[in-house]
C-alpha cells in the first residue's frame, strides 16, 4: 500500500469496469465457483474505496490482485470438497508474485487451447472427471468404458498437453522477461 | 482425486497443481461471463450507503458539544420564562388584591 492521491470516483468506476472480469476470473480460478468470486471480487472493491484515501491508482491493480487471491484462498479453506488437493495448490498460490499471475493466466488460456484441440472423446472424460469432478469409476461407468481406459486416457491427453503446453510458454518467456522489468 | 491418477505404467501421474490448473481452465471454458454493469450497479449501491454512513458519522464528530446542547438549552429558556410568567403574574395579583 503507497500514500498517494486520493482516487476519484470517476478513476474508480474506470479501474472497476477495465478489471472487474480479470478478477473475476481470477477469483474463479481458485474457488471454482461463479456465486462466489463475483461476492470476492464485489467485496474486495469495497474495501478498495474504504482505503481509496491510502492506496495509489497505479498501485491499486497490484493490491486488487493480491486482496482477491488472500481473500478466495480463504473461501477454499472452507470449501471441504476441494481437500485432497488443498494443503499443495494453496501453498503454492499463496507464494505467487505478479509475474507469476502473468505465467499462470498465460498457462491457463492455452490449456483451453489444447483442451479445444482433443478430440470429443477425450474432452467429454476430461470434462466429467475434472469439471464435474466424478471418480474414474463413474466416468468408466457414464462413457461404458474400463476404469484403465479413463485412466490412461487422462494421462496421456495430459501428456501431449504437458509437451504443448511448455512449448508454448516458452514463447511468453521474452514478454514476461518485459513484464519483470516493467 | 490423486488415488485415481496412479497405477498407470509409462504415464506420469498429473500433480496436484496441474489438476487445478485443468479444473481452472475447464471452469473459465463454461463459466458465464461476468455481468460487469449489474456488478457495478451493486457495488455502487454498496458504494452509496458507505458514502452516507461516513457522511453522518463525521457530521456527529465534527459538531461541537455546544451545538449539540442547544436544543435542550433553547427548551430549558422557554420553561424557565413561562415559569417566570406565571409566578410573576400570581406575584402580580396577589399585589393588585391587597
Amino acid at each position: 500500500m503507497t500514500k498517494g492521491v486520493s482516487m476519484t470516483v470517476h478513476e474508480y468506476e474506470q479501474l472497476f469496469k477495465q478489471n472487474f472480469e480479470r478478477l473475476y476470473y481470477h477469483s474463479l480460478d481458485i474457488v471454482h465457483d461463479e456465486d462466489v468470486a463475483r461476492d470476492v471480487v464485489s467485496d474486495v472493491f469495497v474495501n478498495v474505496w474504504k482505503l481509496r484515501e491510502t492506496i495509489a491508482l497505479d498501485t491499486a491493480l497490484s493490491y486488487l490482485f493480491t486482496s482477491v487471491r488472500n481473500r478466495s484462498l480463504d473461501q477454499l479453506r472452507h470449501q471441504k470438497r476441494y481437500v485432497p488437493l488443498l494443503d499443495e495448490v494453496i501453498h503454492e498460490l499463496e507464494n505467487y508474485t505478479d509475474t507469476d499471475r502473468e505465467k499462470y493466466e498465460a498457462r491457463i488460456e492455452a490449456l483451453k487451447e489444447e483442451l479445444n484441440r482433443q478430440p470429443e472423446r477425450v474432452r467429454r472424460v476430461l470434462y466429467l472427471r475434472f469439471y464435474e469432478q466424478k471418480s474414474n469409476q463413474d466416468v468408466a461407468d457414464m462413457l461404458g468404458i474400463t476404469v484403465d481406459g479413463v485412466k490412461k486416457i487422462v494421462q496421456r491427453s495430459f501428456a501431449q498437453m504437458r509437451v504443448s503446453l511448455s512449448k508454448k510458454m516458452l514463447k511468453f518467456v521474452p514478454l514476461l522477461l518485459l513484464a519483470c522489468m516493467n | 482425486m490423486e488415488q485415481d491418477n496412479k497405477h498407470i505404467e509409462g504415464q506420469e501421474p498429473l500433480t496436484p497443481l496441474e489438476q487445478w490448473e485443468l479444473q481452472s481452465a475447464m471452469n473459465r471454458e463454461h463459466a458465464s461471463a461476468p455481468d460487469v454493469e449489474a456488478a457495478w450497479h451493486d457495488v455502487s449501491r454498496r458504494l452509496d450507503l458507505l458514502v452516507m454512513e461516513e457522511e453522518d458519522a463525521s457530521s456527529h464528530v465534527s459538531q461541537p458539544l455546544w451545538h449539540r446542547m442547544v436544543p435542550f438549552a433553547c427548551w430549558a429558556a422557554g420553561i424557565a420564562a413561562v415559569i417566570t410568567l406565571i409566578v410573576g403574574y400570581r406575584y402580580w395579583s396577589g399585589l393588585q388584591e391587597s
